[in-house]
């Protein structure tokens, strides 16, 4: 489970021998005892039913951002919480039809290569992409943001095989800024087009460059980037990519627009100002759309009951993972002038403002 | 001058923070009217006191994405753009409110001057406002967001050029001139053998981004 506990911890909670328990982790023993059951189902707040039910494929073959520094622990966490949700989108993906995976590995590619053809298939704009979590949930990619919050790691990814289904997945924790979820979807992008599998930093450097050639291409940020930024024209940049300021400090000295000095002094104004790990001026958080859209279609608008019956959760675990999700009302929206709007802008207009004062 | 134009230019240049206003105003509307009715009180017996509860909740929600500077509680907000400095202020009779104080007047003059900037992209770096086009000089503006209510509505966005003389100047449309569109919700998406000939052109698979 994904309770932060050890296995000693859970076992002698539930009064069962942490031997016993490893077993029944690795599928090798039955949850048998009806009391073990029911106190592991108070424990965790889940009712005995989930635990009676043989579990799904697991998630394999993940990709984590910096996995050698990953704790056991942390990851078993991640992945139990991701397993559950990931058996929950299994099992409704069965009684729907869902959209076609049209991303396509580019294995050895170069990363900036891979990025701008990226671009291209999805159809994004030029400049700043005002949301990247839709177009990659529209071209297949499942984004599975799990209700659990990261320490150290905050996303991760894997084609997961389903006989002779596969599809692209990304998971996502919570807790993250706006722009480090972005940040993240694009990286695991990367990994998904660029890898198969394995790990290193040559991996996690590729997949950076990835990230930062899709979120602000080389071509518009030497455009844009002013020479000696200030901080300040940093921080509006941020708030027009959708990007950290810190990863616009790196841009600008690959573009050539700072020295070493003046990287490493915006830095340690970003170090000065506290926002190392949380900087200021907020990038609205993306949140998917699909998987709640998917329990819609089910159970109608308000999925919890069904999700939860459907996959023997509590109701309210059912919420919370619901909650990581857009709702209708949630589903991003963007003002555009009449005049530039594009042919996919005229399909998705909901509201056109009219104007009392005018028209008497 | 064609004036029309050039404030339909200078709206697209300075779309991202004007969606940020009119999505605030808005809501701030909509939640000053809410408290009003919840205490008892007619929004319309004082439109000052309103007006400013508004422009404090519109401060308040835009702080967190734009950086805006520090000014007394009363004072109209005012966005620092580039060449581009925007007064977002409460509608006088439906149009941009005349230049009564000193103030106002200061920062309505630069539009009756006519001053070009030597604003040559980027060298502003001020990345909200994008000058893609082909231009290597930017008239210098002094804007103004001019808004108005009728009950919990938004009824009026107006972006003024306002000229520092009592004439209230030509103004861009922005409700009328802009539209709010969504991302794509997942059509496509349905119950197993429930496709019809009709959803063949699905926004969820076929469009994908307008293909």
């Amino acid at each position: 489970m994904f309770l932060g506990e050890t296995q000693a911890q859970f076992a002698a909670v539930v009064g069962m021998a942490q031997s016993q328990l490893s077993a029944v982790e690795n599928d090798a023993h039955q949850l048998g005892d009806e009391g073990v059951v029911l106190a592991i189902s108070e424990h965790t707040g889940f009712p005995p039913d989930f635990f009676e039910c043989a579990p799904d494929r697991p998630i394999d073959n993940v990709q984590f951002r910096a996995r050698l520094t990953f704790k056991a622990a942390d990851r078993n966490r991640v992945m139990s919480c991701a397993d559950i949700l990931h058996e929950s989108y299994a099992r409704m993906r069965k009684q729907l039809e869902v959209l076609q995976v049209r991303v396509e590995r580019s294995v050895g590619l170069d990363p900036r290569q891979a990025a701008r053809s990226f671009r291209k298939a999805l159809l994004l704009p030029s400049g700043p992409i005002p949301n990247l979590t839709s177009p990659v949930e529209r071209h297949g990619v499942v984004i599975l943001a799990l209700p659990v919050v990261g320490k150290k790691h905050d996303a991760f990814s894997t084609w997961h095989m389903e006989g002779d289904d596969s599809y692209p997945l990304i998971a996502t924790l919570a807790g993250s800024p706006g722009d480090r979820i972005r940040w993240n979807i694009a990286h695991e992008i990367g990994h998904l087009l660029l890898h198969n599998g394995g790990s290193g930093q040559d991996i996690e450097r590729e997949a950076d460059t990835f990230a930062a050639e899709l979120l602000t291409p080389m071509d518009a940020m030497s455009a844009e980037i002013p020479m000696r930024p200030k901080l300040s024209a940093l921080y509006a940049m941020k708030l027009r990519w959708g990007v950290s300021v810190q990863s616009l400090i790196r841009r600008a000295r690959e573009v050539e627009r700072v020295t070493d000095e003046q990287y490493t002094s915006l830095f340690r104004q970003v170090s000065a100002r506290g926002e190392r790990m949380s900087e200021r001026y907020q990038i609205t958080r993306e949140k998917p759309r699909m998987y709640r859209k998917m329990a819609e279609v089910l159970y109608g608008d308000l999925p919890a009951p069904g999700l939860s019956a459907l996959c023997a959760w509590t109701e309210e675990f059912a919420m919370d993972v619901l909650e990581q999700y857009a709702s209708k009302s949630e589903i991003p929206s963007r003002r555009v002038l009449v005049s530039q709007r594009t042919s996919q802008d005229r399909s998705n207009v909901v509201e056109l403002h009219g104007r009392s004062r005018r028209s008497n | 001058m064609d004036h029309e134009e050039d404030l339909e230019t200078i709206a697209s240049r300075i779309l991202q923070p004007l969606d940020y206003a009119l999505t605030y105003l808005a809501e701030g509307i909509e939640k000053e009217c809410g408290r009003c009715a919840a205490d008892g009180i007619d929004p319309a017996a004082d439109p000052c006191t309103f007006a400013a509860n508004v422009r404090r909740y519109v401060l308040h929600a835009m702080r967190a994405h734009l950086p805006l500077p520090v000014r007394a509680p009363m004072s109209p907000l005012h966005l620092d753009l580039g060449p581009y400095q925007l007064k977002i202020l409460h509608a006088d009779d439906g149009d941009a409110p005349s230049p009564r104080t000193d103030a106002r007047r200061e920062f309505y003059r630069l539009n009756e001057l006519g001053v070009m900037s030597m604003n040559v992209y980027p060298a502003t770096g001020s990345s909200l406002v994008v000058i893609s086009e082909d231009v290597t000089e930017v008239l210098d503006s002094s804007l103004v967001l001019v808004w108005d209510y009728s009950g919990a509505e938004l009824t009026q966005a107006d972006l003024y050029r306002p000229p520092v003389t009592g004439f209230p100047g030509p103004s861009f449309d922005l409700l009328a001139a802009t539209e709010t569109v969504t991302e794509d919700d997942f059509s496509g998406v349905r119950r197993e053998g429930t496709a019809t000939a009709a959803t063949g052109t699905d926004g969820g698979v076929s469009d994908g981004g307008g293909s």
